[in-house]
């Protein structure tokens, strides 16, 4: 077997693993349920899929796409803006780092559910609130690598920045942030599918304005319509795949040609 | 503390540099004094403190007692490990301290380490000697009147390491800087050194001064000559009577 043949092999093994399970589960479950035209109502099979995907369905799940998009990256960006930020605060002391990481933790676990009432009070019940919801699922992995990437610069590094009498700022940015940045790319790029899954969810939450892929496939589950469902959910989980890959596309360009783990 | 007063002539004067690490003694009352031009070598067992004492003429660690003090000297320090920063290229990583108007300087160091063609790789793809060397250009890019060294030479075999001590030599004696060189290889510290100081075991101290009379510059078949043997063999038996 050639190389190309031993690295796609195993993937589209489980590929077609996942497609025979799709079909075995869609045939057990809506044999009994299907709807009186024949379309599925739990589970599509792959081939139906496409069912009931009229024009207006496709426009209206590309405009949620769209705001589901937006509300993704703009969740993004301010995910690493505060998580590089908590992490370069919490490096510089270890007493704040000890006071403050607690409560990133509880907020961490805390379910978004019960701070729905406080967001909506601070900033709305809209677009705002769903990128901060987006904002507190993904900021904790780009704040822990940050600090965990600061912390483990060198000592010799840092004594050669001591003995050039650099100031905090020099050494902040020509030291400690590129050193660090192969550990928050990591971090960056957890933080790209959780961007995606904080929008969908903040979808839920917050359902004024025009509907994200969230509250689409909400709707389309009310309305039995399993395949629109399941192509919604695809749409996001490739928005999820597209952010993922950006994020290690551009770690490729910037971090792999120096970095050696 | 007092300010120590320095003659024109000393680069770096530490007096009774005594040193605690919680309560586990690791330097005790070190005095010595580096000359303008000149390569004092510290030998001792390991553990003895020597990195201690580099680090304190660094002003990089406080001691517990004592003093050092390089003065008005530009302090270049060279590590163990080669420290360079891994996404900057062998150019910028030589460039890191220079002075904006010290390009032809840079340059000529890189050429002299035999790295100019090796400008543009990053430090993970250079060997371990060229890494080093690149080191070495980095520091005195800097233009440095004092070099402190932390055994250098320490992780690189005996013909790599045989060749940077000819290199070093010769960008001594081309920019003139002192250097205080840690080492525990007594052939390297005869080969290089104007003085030696001997070290004793933790807490490290001095226990003999060895003068090195070879001319500069000297050559590699030094190494083989009974002059050379026999001082080696003074240095090593104050080395083992420390012990």
């Amino acid at each position: 077997m050639n190389r190309s043949a031993r690295r796609w092999l195993p993937p589209l093994v489980v590929l077609a693993a996942i497609i025979g399970g799709w079909y075995a589960l869609a045939y057990s479950l809506d044999n009994n349920f299907a709807s009186s035209d024949g379309s599925a109502l739990i589970v599509p099979p792959p081939h139906r899929l496409f069912d009931g995907l009229n024009s207006a369905t496709a426009r209206r799940i590309g405009e949620a796409a769209r705001i589901s998009l937006s509300t993704a990256v703009v969740g993004f960006f301010a995910a690493a803006i505060v998580g590089v930020a908590l992490g370069i605060v919490m490096s510089w002391s270890r007493a704040l780092a000890s006071a403050v990481w607690p409560w990133l933790i509880v907020l961490q676990v805390t379910p978004i559910i019960v701070l729905t009432p406080i967001i909506v009070r601070v900033v709305g019940p809209s677009f705002g609130a769903r990128v901060l919801v987006t904002v507190l699922i993904s900021f904790f992995p780009v704040a822990s690598n940050t600090l965990f990437g600061l912390r483990a610069v060198p000592r010799a590094l840092h004594d050669l920045f001591t003995l050039a009498r650099a100031t905090p700022t020099a050494r902040l940015l020509r030291l400690q942030l590129p050193a660090a940045s192969p550990s928050i790319f990591a971090g960056l790029r957890v933080a790209a599918g959780l961007s995606v899954i904080g929008a969908i969810v903040g979808d839920y939450f917050f359902t004024r304005g025009t509907p994200g892929l969230g509250r689409l496939i909400t709707y389309f589950f009310l309305d039995t319509r399993a395949g629109p469902m399941f192509v919604t959910a695809f749409v996001a989980s490739l928005i999820g795949l597209a952010f993922f890959v950006a994020v290690a596309v551009v770690n490729t360009l910037l971090i792999d040609p120096w970095h050696r783990p | 503390m007092t300010n120590l007063a320095i003659s024109r002539d000393v680069v770096l004067h530490a007096a009774n540099v005594s040193h605690r690490f919680g309560d586990t003694p690791a330097l005790d009352r070190v005095s010595l004094a580096v000359h303008r031009g000149e390569t004092v070598a510290v030998v001792g067992p390991s553990g003895c403190g020597k990195t201690t004492l580099l680090r304190a003429c660094a002003a990089l660690l406080a001691p517990t007692e004592g003093q050092a003090t390089a003065g008005d000297s530009r302090v270049g320090f060279v590590f163990q490990e080669p420290a360079l920063l891994a996404w900057r290229r062998v150019d910028a990583n030589a460039r890191l301290f220079a002075a904006d108007d010290d390009g032809v300087l840079v340059e000529r160091l890189l050429a002299t380490a035999g790295l100019a063609s090796e400008h543009r790789k990053w430090p993970h793809e250079l060997s371990g000697g060229m890494k080093m060397r690149l080191s070495l250009v980095r520091t005195l890019a800097a233009r440095p009147s004092l070099l402190l060294c932390d055994e250098p030479f320490g992780s690189l075999d005996q013909i790599t390491r045989h060749r940077l001590h000819d290199e070093f030599a010769a960008l001594q004696r081309e920019h003139g800087f002192a250097a205080l060189l840690v080492t525990h290889a007594v052939d390297e510290a005869v080969y290089l050194a104007d003085r030696v100081l001997v070290m004793s075991r933790a807490p490290g101290r001095i226990v003999a001064e060895v003068a090195v009379p070879f001319e500069h510059p000297r050559r590699a078949d030094l190494r083989w000559q009974p002059d050379f043997a026999a001082l080696c063999g003074r240095v090593a038996g104050a080395l083992a009577g420390s012990a």
